[in-house]
């Protein structure tokens, strides 16, 4: 799959260029966040507390009178990096062990799985809490996390692609000709988990977006003052009635982040199908 | 004149893909009779399927007639309606598909499958259901009645299909490829009760399949399609006797048949390949690929000409097609007898165990096996062709597995010149991998779709060749050469071959680091007859070449007496009988070799079918269950001893060899 095939596929049909867009937008925001930025995100001014939205303030201001909307870019540093941080090690060690521990296969195989089932049996956000409680709550914490919940998910993906694999002639006659472990995972199997994996890369991440917003919200997540999403939805529960933009504001950013991902996951899944057709 | 039961005129059938309709059958006329069978013949590709599937009127979503008529007993059924063509559907259109299991649901039993296809009243549908079941020699259809689709062996499920395609009055059957998925031995008792009951019901029925010698035994008339239009079409014996288009004759010449060997009459393959259905060349459709074309062909489409009442082709210059006549070019070369022995197999034995259910686990009743293999003694000199054959089941693939190491034998040992080989690949030396190299049966599977061919032929010669890459890269052209293949075809990936193509690739890779053994898995199998000539040939070229030795497995005896030097025949996971090619064909002397070798024709020796899953017998002779020669208590009770015939020909049966010799059917063995 080269370029050009995929920035085609991302800008051919309208739905999955809006999701681009959106999620560029938001990348936008994350690396050039001070430029953006009106304010400084954690500056408070008690002469504007819980301001509706104005001209100087375009998405109001909060109980501190901070502004929203300097809190909503810089946070999406936070969400983005923390989420796509942990979706790539998830991935790359989901892989790894995918790939090599389903190709070596007999009673490794069969431990490790079986231990990813008992992780998965647990509900992610329990196993969240569970985790952060005990090693207390912090960015390291989050991005440990989603590392421990989603590489047992990869794996699995990973393994299902790698079983179908396993039995081909091709795999059979490379053995025959006594390569090396190492060529048979990385250049006979990978190259063809590669678009499941880009496919599964894409979900997770929306995924991980959630659950940093939801750690946020749980308040075990990124601390005060930091302008993290899931934060801001919590504090701004409370004053609802009083503020109400001072909720909306935030969870429409972190469900227009997530429908965006979507949006360009099912067009890398569509574009991949595409190309996958001839195999 | 009567009215035929099926008259196509002109039909054009087009498949949706994409935006565009691609023709796959073109301005197709034919008319069938009742009690005619009409054979329609082909490779991949020729739209037979397809015609089979239109002319009842059941394309699958996409399909579509773009135009030309279908007529059933004089009515145009073209344009019916679902709803008008059900009920003609249920009286007397009937179809036997070619995979039975697929067709069957399994989630009912046998029972509530024919009765629902026989409607009507219960008790009376159940009756007739018996019946059917009887007369398709079921043997006891009231079990079969109470089974489940997969409770039954191939053969059994195809029986089912017919019985099932046979009630009340079929005016117009469509066969298609009723016997591809099923062992030789089977495949000949179907046909011979699909010929009883067409004679004995006198359907209109399109045999269709990609076997000529199959169409030949059952078919009246036989159409020869090639790329979806109809290029020649006359009575069976006068197509194979006489063809007058040269695309008859190249599939003739391709067909290995008995008096053909490769080192004399060898096969004659079609050069180049099938148009792609959107890239049709302008004037006659096989001229790319025909030595009589010239300018004519090329730009002006051959109308389908007469050649007498009953015999038409399409071609310009049919008066120039002449008969069958193999171009003999006895080769000088001749083959080692007493090379060095190359590989030696000293009983070999794989049991595979099954898996315990609970309940045995706790009463600890030890696991119950599977021999695969039961001490396998085989002898493999340089230069020499050894053709392993037998049905599925037999151990074949377990065999040449265990030699090259993809599984571990249970016991029993395997030299290499003398040198025992490590069980597993894992243990091997490079050299011995290198010695020892395999091209297995599914060409789709054989290339990894995400490297081009150029990478899959570089790798062998550096791991085995110890080439550095550069060097390798320039030994690639070379390869490619050597299995005919366009030397541009190095950048080209997998998903742009097709599959004889492929194989080729297989092969080139295999033969990429000079091994001494080549194990062969039928590995032309799977190809249509015109690719499997080609291959054929190839094979025996590059062992004229190089010296190399082929365990050529394979359950195709004619493929076998083509190029084997020697045959080994197993049955059940052990050798009954091996020798010399010639000896072991002609005439076969065991039973079951008889049997594998009569089965394409008419007046062969047919096995008894036994229950799938049947357990082999304990004691005495493994075949015996399903010998039609068996001589009573001696086969039961004592294993049989191996006789020697002389020049290293020998077998295991308790019948005397010479009355093995006289009671063959002489008639039967050259069809």
């Amino acid at each position: 799959m080269n370029f050009q095939s995929l920035r085609r596929a991302f800008f051919a049909d309208p739905a999955t260029a809006t999701g681009t867009i959106i999620v560029f937008c938001f990348l936008g925001m994350a690396l050039f966040g001070p430029l953006i930025a009106p304010y400084s995100p954690t500056t408070q001014n008690a002469d504007l507390i819980r301001q509706p939205p104005s001209f100087a303030h375009p998405l109001g201001t909060d109980r501190l009178g901070r502004d929203l909307l300097s809190r909503i870019v810089y946070g999406a540093r936070d969400i983005l990096s923390l989420a796509g941080g942990g979706t790539v090690l998830a991935v790359i060690l989901g892989t790894l062990i995918g790939v090599s521990v389903t190709y070596l296969g007999g009673w490794l195989e069969e431990l490790v799985f079986r231990l990813f089932d008992g992780l998965l049996a647990l509900p992610a956000l329990l196993l969240a809490l569970l985790l952060l409680g005990a090693v207390g709550p912090s960015r390291t914490g989050v991005l440990l996390v989603i590392v421990l919940v989603y590489t047992p998910i990869v794996a699995r993906v990973v393994r299902s692609v790698v079983l179908s694999l396993k039995p081909r002639g091709f795999i059979e006659a490379a053995r025959m000709r006594g390569e090396r472990l190492g060529y048979i995972l990385w250049r006979e199997l990978l190259p063809l988990v590669a678009p499941t994996l880009a496919v599964e890369a894409a979900l997770r991440f929306s995924y991980a977006i959630f659950l940093v917003a939801s750690l946020g919200f749980l308040g075990v997540g990124v601390q005060p003052p930091s302008p993290d999403w899931g934060l801001m939805v919590l504090e701004a529960r409370n004053e609802f009635a009083l503020a109400p933009w001072s909720l909306y504001v935030p969870a429409t950013a972190i469900a227009l982040l997530v429908v965006g991902i979507n949006l360009m996951a099912e067009g890398v899944r569509r574009a991949i199908r595409g190309e996958m057709a001839g195999y | 004149m009567t009215v035929p039961v099926l008259a196509v005129n002109n039909l054009t059938v087009a498949y949706r893909v994409g935006r565009q309709m691609l023709p796959v059958v073109r301005e197709i006329s034919l008319t069938v009779t009742a009690g005619d069978v009409l054979g329609v013949v082909g490779e991949s590709g020729s739209g037979k399927s397809t015609l089979g599937l239109a002319v009842l009127r059941a394309l699958p979503a996409g399909g579509h007639i773009s135009s030309g008529q279908v007529f059933i007993d004089g009515t145009d059924v073209t344009h019916l309606p679902t709803s008008a063509l059900r009920p003609l559907w249920a009286r007397s259109l009937r179809l036997v598909p070619q995979n039975p299991l697929a067709a069957l649901n399994p989630t009912l039993r046998i029972g509530e499958q024919l009765i629902e296809a026989i409607g009507g009243d219960r008790t009376t549908a159940t009756q007739q259901a018996l019946a059917l079941l009887t007369r398709v020699q079921i043997a006891d259809p009231v079990r079969v009645m109470r089974s489940y689709p997969h409770e039954l062996s191939g053969g059994m499920q195809q029986r089912v299909m017919i019985a099932m395609a046979l009630h009340g009055e079929p005016r117009l059957l469509v066969l298609d490829e009723p016997t591809t998925s099923l062992d030789v031995t089977t495949e000949a008792a179907v046909v011979d009760l699909l010929a009883e009951l067409i004679a004995e019901r006198q359907p209109a029925t399109l045999f269709i399949s990609h076997n000529l010698g199959l169409v030949a035994r059952i078919a009246t008339r036989t159409a020869v399609l090639y790329a979806g239009e109809l290029v020649e079409l006359a009575p069976t014996e006068s197509l194979f006797q006489q063809p007058r288009h040269p695309y008859t004759q190249g599939l003739l010449r391709s067909l290995p048949r008995p008096g053909l060997r490769y080192n004399h009459h060898p096969l004659q393959p079609i050069d180049g390949v099938l148009p792609a259905p959107g890239a049709l060349p302008k004037g006659c459709i096989f001229a790319p690929r025909c030595a009589l074309a010239d300018d004519r062909c090329r730009n002006e489409r051959p109308p389908l000409l007469a050649v007498n009442d009953k015999q038409w082709t399409r071609c310009h210059y049919w008066q120039q097609v002449t008969g069958d006549s193999p171009a003999s070019s006895p080769s000088t070369a001749t083959t080692a007898l007493n090379g060095e022995v190359l590989l030696t197999t000293t009983q070999l034995t794989k049991t595979i165990p099954q898996r315990r259910s609970l309940t045995d686990l706790i009463r600890r009743k030890p696991p119950s096996v599977v021999q695969a293999l039961t001490s396998v003694d085989l002898k493999l000199r340089r230069n020499r062709t050894l053709g392993i054959v037998g049905e599925s089941g037999s151990g074949k693939t377990t065999l040449a597995r265990c030699v090259i190491g993809l599984t571990e034998p249970s016991s029993g040992s395997i030299d290499l010149i003398d040198v025992p080989l490590a069980p597993t690949i894992q243990h091997r030396s490079r050299e011995q991998l290198r010695r020892l190299q395999m091209v297995l049966q599914n060409p789709q599977e054989a290339l990894n779709p995400a490297l081009t061919v150029g990478e899959a032929l570089i790798r062998p010669l550096i791991r085995l060749g110890g080439l550095d890459r550069q060097r390798a890269v320039q030994h690639v052209p070379e390869l490619l050469q050597l299995v005919k293949l366009p030397i541009s075809y190095a950048e080209r990936r997998p998903a742009q071959l097709s599959g004889g193509e492929k194989q080729r690739v297989a092969i080139a890779r295999a033969l990429a680091a000079a091994p001494d053994l080549l194990l062969l898995d039928e590995a032309v199998s799977a190809l249509d007859v015109s690719v499997q000539a080609a291959i054929l040939n190839l094979l025996a070229d590059v062992k004229t070449d190089t010296g190399i030795a082929y365990l050529f497995i394979t359950h195709d005896l004619a493929v076998v007496s083509y190029l084997a030097d020697d045959v080994a025949v197993m049955y059940r996971g052990q050798i009954v009988e091996e020798g010399p090619a010639t000896a072991v064909l002609q005439p076969p002397l065991h039973p079951y070799t008889e049997a594998l070798l009569t089965a394409t024709s008419a007046h062969g020796l047919r096995l008894r079918e036994v229950e799938e899953g049947a357990a082999p017998p304990q004691h005495g002779c493994p075949f015996q269950p399903r010998c039609p020669r068996a001589l009573g208590d001696i086969c039961v009770t004592t294993p049989p001893p191996w006789r020697e015939a002389g020049n290293g020909h020998r077998l295991r049966c308790h019948i005397p060899l010479e009355e093995l010799q006289t009671i063959q059917q002489p008639e039967a063995i050259t069809p």
